[in-house]
């Protein structure tokens, strides 16, 4: 009798966060915990005084970051998830190791999921109706009105300053009935800018007759004003989440895919037909961004016991204790620092396009490579073109995590020195027949790349790994 | 040298039986009982806590216990609200929880795991310093048991050995662990006569 | 006394898409509620070991003493290869539920049926 046939997912791919990325990881869930905090008791404060029904809508975005910020802190401070320790179990068996993959990478589709709905649901409240609502009430029919009171509203904000909203209230008459509205707009609200308000306000003094819309399906339902202002622009704000969510997702399921069929890279052939820009993990702005992130985060945190050290010595009483221990952290902190200035001299470095005329590369085959400098390419002495393949292996006992690297494959494509030929050019990368295609397991790797150096003299130099997919033989177009 | 031939590789490591010292495992067991069956197990990293607790879970089922062996990654404080829950509603008098790496815990952490498992049967936790469960075994660096461990995984007497593994246990201070993976590096670059037959 | 094996009919040498027609026999002190045998790679070297379950044929309530057959199709890889850090090996292994008792039984797989040795930097450029 034949068994049953159960195809599987291919090991465990989450990998441990270390001490140092938790900490991040708690930094940076703190601060989407702080920001949604915080704007969460501004807007609760200005709805309560009144500021706008639209308002209500926007509680929607700083809940989603305290949510996002508490989950992540409460994940960076809880930890994995304890390992049951091996041969602790019933089976000594090998295979028994083997774990599913999928969980995590499902965690994150939905979390981009997450994103994609607050977006959509927010612009539907603050973008999507406010714009039908101005298209139809180019159709709601002009009604006279009479205006009770009108006045600028004023509302402390959040950082002493005031901002205002246009508090005016009409009243007029549908079929034999009278209807009251406060509704100068679609939009409601206040903002910072007096002027233009009370210049609306002047134009409808209490008393006075005047113009208003009022819905045809819902009479109860009526503005003074129903054309566009640069104030329904608020709207586009939630697209951002959208835009996350709907770029993100994709993504993720992309990344979940290849977890539960892993063996796009590591068994069956891939789709390699087509040429591929090949990509860096951390563009030039990312890894300023970066730089800035981590450099904030660090000093921000720093700066605190500098500041500390400071008052000490300033008030006559150092500590000379404190002051001796904070000496490496503010040279970390400087370090950081002078990261940010590297990293923002190499903006300024010729930008590489990098690509490959095939998606990936099976062993024993070969595919063009094709770079392309933008900028201020007459400042590269020199270009080395390089192809790498490494074993990357990381181990894990107890609190330990150690990661070693061993590259058993280098092959220099180009070398050329400052010429118009290191502006553009084409160079023929061939993989090896006897070597191993991209390995990629939690522990393990078989990493392929190609190198490019452009040394600048003087300046940070442009050093930029590609990863290459290469396949296992077969897999050839 | 492959990687799988290598004699150090990290599946040959936490493959190494502990290696009582100057008592036998009856003899441990026995302080165990008499302890109530509540004890840490403290030394420092890589002297040995992970694999005492690896081979006391076969010892406790062979006495008819039920072992739950958990192991807490770096930096982990707390456990789960369902690990926690599953230990208390598992963990009776025939249960024995072996916890590894229970210095991560907070405090809030190990009375909340301590609640979970006050009523089982037996609790060993591993630390770095004394406290928490009174002190069963304490692991020490011990360059005279790493010699010894790198010649049995070597397979024997090797030539160069005694020199690196020497030099290995000074720059890793004792870490008997990282001294073994800095003995794989040097198999691994030559640096160690072949071959071996481990 | 208990005992499993299991083999591909003395082959030990694959590549990519070869069938792996195999026996599993057992004579277990107790039933066993399954039997599986289970096609895998598994890592060894420098880095904690990383295991690959890809197929598992699934033998429910089998008696304790039995022999029974089995085929798996060979992906495309990953290949069996050892460099200096990593070593990737392939298995078939049969394990009894719930003891957890099993057997092993190592294979390679390439394109060449041996295993791939990752050497050290080529020194030469290509082009």
């Amino acid at each position: 009798m034949a068994g049953v046939r159960i195809p599987m997912g291919f090991g465990e791919r989450q990998g441990a966060l270390g001490c140092v990325g938790r900490i991040v990881q708690a930094g940076f869930f703190s601060i989407f915990l702080g920001a949604g905090l915080l704007f969460f008791v501004l807007l609760l404060r200005s709805l309560l005084q009144g500021e706008g029904k639209a308002l209500a809508f926007f509680l929607l975005l700083p809940l989603v970051f305290i949510v996002v910020g508490a989950v992540g802190i409460y994940s960076a401070i809880r930890g994995p998830k304890p390992k049951p320790a091996p041969g602790s179990g019933l089976t000594e068996a090998l295979s028994a190791k083997a774990t599913d993959p999928r969980k995590g990478a499902w965690f994150l589709v939905l979390f981009f999921a997450v994103f994609l709905a607050v977006g959509l649901v927010v612009s539907y409240f603050i973008l999507f109706r406010p714009a039908v609502k101005l298209v139809k009430a180019r159709h709601w029919p002009p009604t006279s009105c009479t205006i009770l009171s009108s006045d600028v509203g004023r509302h402390s904000g959040s950082k002493g300053g005031s901002t205002y909203s246009i508090d005016i209230t009409f009243e007029y008459e549908v079929g034999g009935r009278i209807y009251r509205s406060s509704d100068y707009d679609f939009m409601g609200g206040s903002s910072s800018g007096y002027d233009g308000k009370a210049d609306v306000v002047k134009r409808y003094p209490p008393g006075i007759l005047a113009t208003c819309y009022v819905n045809p399906e819902n009479s109860g339902e009526a503005v003074l004003n129903r054309e566009f202002q640069a104030e329904y622009l608020v709207g586009l704000f939630p697209l951002l989440f959208v835009f996350v969510g709907l770029f993100g997702m994709p993504w993720a399921i992309k990344k979940a895919r290849q977890a539960s069929h892993p063996s796009d890279l590591q068994g069956a052939s891939a789709p390699v037909r087509g040429p591929a820009e090949l990509k860096v993990p951390a563009g030039p702005v990312a890894k300023l961004f970066g730089a800035i992130l981590v450099a904030a985060f660090w000093n921000g945190i720093v700066s605190v016991f500098v500041w500390q050290m400071v008052q000490g010595w300033r008030h006559g009483h150092p500590d000379a204790c404190l002051t001796l221990f904070m000496i490496p952290f503010v040279a970390v902190g400087l370090g950081f620092i002078g990261l940010i200035g590297y990293q923002f001299l190499a903006l300024f470095n010729p930008r590489l396009r990098v690509t490959l005329s095939q998606q990936a590369v099976p062993l024993g085959s070969s595919a063009d490579l094709e770079w392309r400098f933008s900028g201020s390419v007459s400042r590269i002495e020199r270009l080395t073109v390089t192809l790498e393949g490494r074993e990357e292996a990381t181990y894990r006992r107890g609190t330990d995590t150690s990661t070693d690297r061993h590259v058993f494959y280098r092959a220099e494509l180009t070398s050329l020195s400052a010429g118009p030929a290191v502006a553009t050019g084409r160079t023929r990368i061939e993989v090896p027949g006897d070597s191993a295609p991209t390995f990629e397991a939690p522990n393990n790797k078989i990493l392929w790349s190609v190198k490019i150096h452009a040394d600048i003299p003087r300046w940070p130099d442009v050093l930029e790994e590609f990863p290459v997919a290469v396949l296992p033989a077969g897999g050839a177009p | 040298m492959k990687a799988r031939d290598n004699p150090f590789a990290t599946h040959r490591l936490d493959a190494l039986p502990y290696r009582p010292q100057g008592e036998t495992w009856e003899a441990m067991l026995g302080r165990l009982e008499a302890m109530g069956w509540r004890g840490a197990v403290v030394g420092p990293e890589g002297t040995g806590k992970t694999a005492l607790v690896h081979d006391l879970a076969p010892r406790l089922k062979a006495r008819g216990m039920q072992v739950e062996a958990l192991r807490l990654g770096l930096g982990q404080r707390t456990l789960p609200v369902d690990t926690l829950r599953r230990l208390s509603s598992v963990l009776d008098a025939r249960g024995a929880l072996l916890l590894d790496g229970a210095e991560q815990l907070g405090p809030l952490g190990w009375r909340a795991v301590a609640r979970s498992a006050r009523r089982a049967g037996a609790v060993v936790i591993t630390l770095h310093r004394p406290g928490r469960l009174p002190t069963w075994v304490t692991c020490k660096p011990d360059e005279e048991l790493f010699l010894q461990l790198a010649e049995d995984l070597a397979g024997g007497k090797v030539a160069g050995l005694d020199e690196v593994a020497h030099e290995a246990f000074a720059a890793h201070r004792g870490n008997v662990r990282a001294s073994l993976l800095a003995l794989y590096d040097a198999c691994a670059h030559g640096r160690l006569d072949r071959p071996f037959s481990g | 006394m208990s005992w499993m094996t299991v083999d591909g009919g003395g082959k030990g040498e694959f590549r990519p898409g070869e069938t792996f027609s195999g026996s599993a026999s057992w004579s277990l002190d107790a039933q066993p509620e399954a039997v599986e045998v289970r096609l895998f790679w598994y890592t060894e070297g420098r880095g904690t070991q990383d295991v690959g379950l890809v197929e598992k044929v699934r033998f429910e309530a089998p008696l304790p003493s039995e022999r029974r057959d089995f085929q798996f199709v060979l992906p495309d890889g990953p290949y069996s290869f050892s460099g200096e850090l990593v070593s990737v090996r392939w298995a078939v292994e049969v394990v009894a539920e719930p003891s957890g008792e099993a057997q092993r039984f190592d294979l390679t797989l390439s394109p060449t049926g041996q295993e791939i040795l990752l050497g050290e930097p080529a020194l030469e450029g290509q082009g």
